[in-house]
């Protein structure tokens, strides 16, 4: 059930008319647990099996890792590791590990072939596994106590606004506001309804009806595409993947609100990092701080040598990036970033305080430079293959010339798209959105709210999945 | 910058009135927009797209007998009004026909679907029935609306049906009174752009006014398109098709399904170019040799003259009902 289709919309009013209904909190909570089951195995019933046993796996080693010591505590904790992996390594590396077990193989002499899979990723499998891990870790590490109501857990790993594409939630945060006694619990309708039509628009209107159209036309086409054409499509893609993951998460914060609790942002204006490493804590906020916390840090993170926090950011990058999806491209796009990561860290030891980097304009150029190359990698995210995005990558650096795919009215188009998307990122670089949309009077919020449903109900586009349910 | 949403409830009052009055702005200018469209001659319309497609082959999911399946290309599509042909021969009739495609995956798909028992009429187009690049060889187009709905959960299918709900409610939902449709129409011609040509019902009839076509479709125009899009079958890969048809019929009668192969009519350039290429000796009597099933051929049957457009390739708009009528007429003579 994806928050684009009119099937949520009926969803979603059942389960805010029941959430409102005079009833005890536990009955609230209930609500929403089987709501969450329901909105999940809406999508493909069985696999409901997937979520149950991260939560009793979960649940069971937490409790076990709370009351024991030593080796004890390390097997249950490895039990919930193994669990989590071995499922997100079956159902979403199967197929990948046995095709370049082949491929090895067949570098031996040795010919092996396992049939054609036909293994189905489980929507969300990537999210819940780790927000559900992270509750283990957590306790093991003493972070965090142990859940007391089975019920709160449960809805803890499975609430419906993020359980398939985040924000990944981590326990303390949440746990305590599904809590009887917590103080803090306020239903924002205005707010969340708002936030989800800045979401829904984001997603129907600028990704799938303004962007992915030539997104599609230049990946599609790859090779036959000019520098312009796969700068344009890259940076299309650049805009579409933001204002498609954002919207989704800017939608599930809007359904927290209109239930009652708070959710994390997970983007705050990325495209005006300055700075690979500025990026990362501003991208997919939730994930990058999951891989800190629970990757690198324990790595040792930067308490190291400096070859030895080379390492660690390199690795956790490479994880990152095959987090995304079983295909070396994804490994690749995390080796880059990684690599980025690592130079921007020498040059900072080299040059970063050189008063020349202070300026407004260095400031710019550092951020212009730093969105260009982030451009740049999205091409290996996006691209069918790798000899695509060579082509791509080989086009875009070399300005590579020839007839164009791209028609002047679709360069114009994405160029105002991204022009106001850089703008705005600008503008918001260090502002707080919610503060910034608060401070609108209301009529001005109202104009905005309607230009933007208009902009909804009138988009012709064809309905699209969310990009990230594919991870 | 907060790392989440805060739990202010300071401004509630704010927020309601900006909900009133963003829900006055939307409700007017809909209507208003609504209305404009209606009064320049648009209505609620489908696109032929694969939803459209996959709606209609829902409805072949329970086995029931009674039920009849049309397969092939744009030349059925246009030439069988289902409601009044359902109406005729009293039986469900569900129109799976996808515009310049041979037919033949989706006759495998539903000689494979246990559930399905009814009737096929398969509508033979030269051009693509026997091409190439149209056939079982190249399923691409066809193959991927299969698949799709092969795949497809109850709730996208509930979701598919509540869009096709909806759509047909609104005029502004129709692809052809999309506003950047308009907006570039009435820059290009500084009029206000009426309904289009090809109009889609519900039931994936396709009826086209040739009045509103862009550029004149000639019957040369067709026949360079067909030129341009088809590889003609040798005799050796014809004989695979053929062994593949024969194949997908005998499964279909096993399960008790009726066949009907039918060769609607062309003329002019057109019927001259499909003898050319495809020579009724070698191709529909060969058919007719080695597949199980009932045959009608236009030719066969004068009652079906006379219905064409100017294009010789598609039943006129304007006399899909006459032509449907001579149709059933045809296929309850034939025991339908």
């Amino acid at each position: 059930m994806a928050f684009n289709s009119l099937i949520f919309l009926i969803f979603f009013a059942v389960v805010l008319g029941l959430h409102n209904l005079p009833l005890a909190w536990r009955a609230k909570k209930l609500n929403l647990l089987l709501a969450s089951y329901v909105f999940y195995a809406a999508w493909n019933p069985p696999f409901i099996l997937l979520l149950w046993i991260s939560t009793a796996t979960d649940w069971f080693a937490s409790r076990r890792i709370a009351v024991s010591t030593g080796h004890t505590k390390r097997l249950y904790l490895l039990l919930s590791i193994l669990v989590n992996l071995g499922m997100l390594g079956y159902f979403k590396y199967g197929a990948f590990i046995e095709e370049n077990f082949a491929a090895l193989l067949q570098l031996f002499g040795v010919a092996y072939s396992g049939g054609e899979s036909n293994i189905i990723l489980p929507l969300g499998i990537s999210f819940y596994t780790f927000q559900s891990m992270s509750y283990t870790l957590d306790i093991y590490r003493g972070k965090q106590h142990p859940c007391k109501s089975w019920l709160d857990f449960s809805l803890y790993v499975s609430f419906f606004p993020q359980l398939v594409a985040g924000p990944i939630l981590r326990a303390g945060f949440f746990l305590q506001q599904l809590a009887d006694d917590y103080r803090e619990r306020i239903t924002q309708f205005g707010w969340g309804f708002a936030l989800i039509t800045v979401g829904m628009f984001e997603k129907v209107v600028l990704a799938d009806g303004l962007l992915a159209p030539v997104v599609e036309k230049v990946y599609a086409e790859s090779a036959l595409a000019n520098g312009v054409d796969s700068w344009i499509g890259t940076m299309a893609f650049a805009g579409q993947i933001f204002f498609d993951f954002n919207g989704y998460s800017v939608i599930a914060v809007g359904l927290g609100c209109c239930l009652g609790f708070n959710l994390p942002w997970n983007f705050l204006s990325p495209y005006a990092a300055i700075g690979f490493a500025d990026f990362w804590r501003r991208w997919h906020i939730t994930l990058s701080t999951w891989l800190r916390d629970y990757l690198y840090i324990p790595l040792s993170g930067n308490r190291v040598s400096t070859l030895r926090t080379f390492i660690n950011l390199m690795l956790t990058m490479l994880i990152g990036g095959l987090w995304h999806g079983a295909s070396w491209l994804f490994v690749l796009w995390g080796g880059v970033h990684g690599t980025l990561l690592v130079g921007e860290r020498l040059l900072r030891n080299r040059f970063g305080g050189s008063p020349i980097l202070q300026g407004h304009t260095a400031t710019f150029l550092l951020g212009l430079v730093t969105w260009l190359i982030i451009c740049l990698t999205w091409v290996l995210f996006r691209a069918e293959s790798p000899a695509a995005a060579a082509h791509l990558l080989g086009a875009m650096l070399s300005l590579q010339g020839g007839e164009s795919i791209v028609s002047t009215k679709e360069i114009l188009q994405v160029a105002l798209v991204i022009a106001a998307l850089l703008a705005a990122h600008g503008f918001m670089r260090d502002r707080d959105f919610e503060q910034t949309a608060r401070s609108l009077s209301w009529p001005l919020a109202g104009l905005i709210l309607a230009a933007m449903l208009l902009a909804i109900l009138l988009s012709p586009g064809e309905e699209r999945a969310f990009i990230y349910f594919e991870f | 910058m907060r790392s989440s949403t805060s739990n202010s409830d300071a401004d509630r009052s704010k927020w309601l009135k900006a909900w009133l009055l963003a829900a006055c702005l939307v409700v007017l200018i809909i209507a208003a927009w609504e209305g404009t469209l209606r009064r320049e001659g648009h209505e609620p319309a489908y696109s032929d797209n694969r939803p459209l497609w996959m709606s209609a082959r829902h409805k072949l999911t329970r086995p029931d007998e009674s039920v009849v399946a049309i397969l092939g290309a744009s030349r059925i599509q246009r030439a069988i009004d289902i409601d009044l042909l359902s109406d005729r021969i009293n039986r469900p009739v569900v129109q799976l026909a996808i515009e310049a495609s041979s037919g033949l995956p989706v006759l495998e798909n539903l000689a494979a679907d246990p559930r399905f028992r009814g009737t096929v009429i398969f509508s033979i187009t030269p051009a693509f029935s026997f091409n190439q690049r149209a056939s079982k060889l190249d399923v691409g187009f066809q193959g991927r609306w299969i698949s799709a709905y092969m795949r497809q959960s109850r709730s996208r299918r509930l979701e598919q049906e509540l869009r096709l709900s909806v759509r047909g409610l609104f005029a502004f939902r129709s692809a052809g009174a999309a506003l950047s449709q308009i907006v570039t129409g009435i820059i290009d011609t500084g009029q206000f752009p009426g309904p289009g040509f090809k109009t889609i019902h519900r039931n994936r009839f396709v009826s086209i006014d040739q009045s509103k076509l862009p550029v004149e479709v000639s019957q040369e125009g067709i026949v360079a398109l067909y030129r341009e899009n088809s590889i003609a079958y040798d005799s050796e890969s014809y004989a695979d098709v053929l062994q593949y048809f024969s194949t997908l019929a005998d499964l279909l009668k096993a399960k008790g399904c009726r066949i009907f192969v039918v060769r609607l009519p062309s003329e002019g350039a057109v019927l001259d170019y499909e003898l050319d290429e495809y020579p009724q000796v070698t191709f529909w009597e060969q058919l007719q040799h080695q597949v199980d099933a009932n045959f009608i051929h236009f030719q066969d049957y004068p009652e079906l003259e006379g219905y064409l457009s100017p294009d010789g390739s598609h039943v006129a708009a304007e006399k899909a009902s006459g032509f449907t009528k001579q149709f059933a007429a045809i296929l309850s003579a034939n025991g339908l």
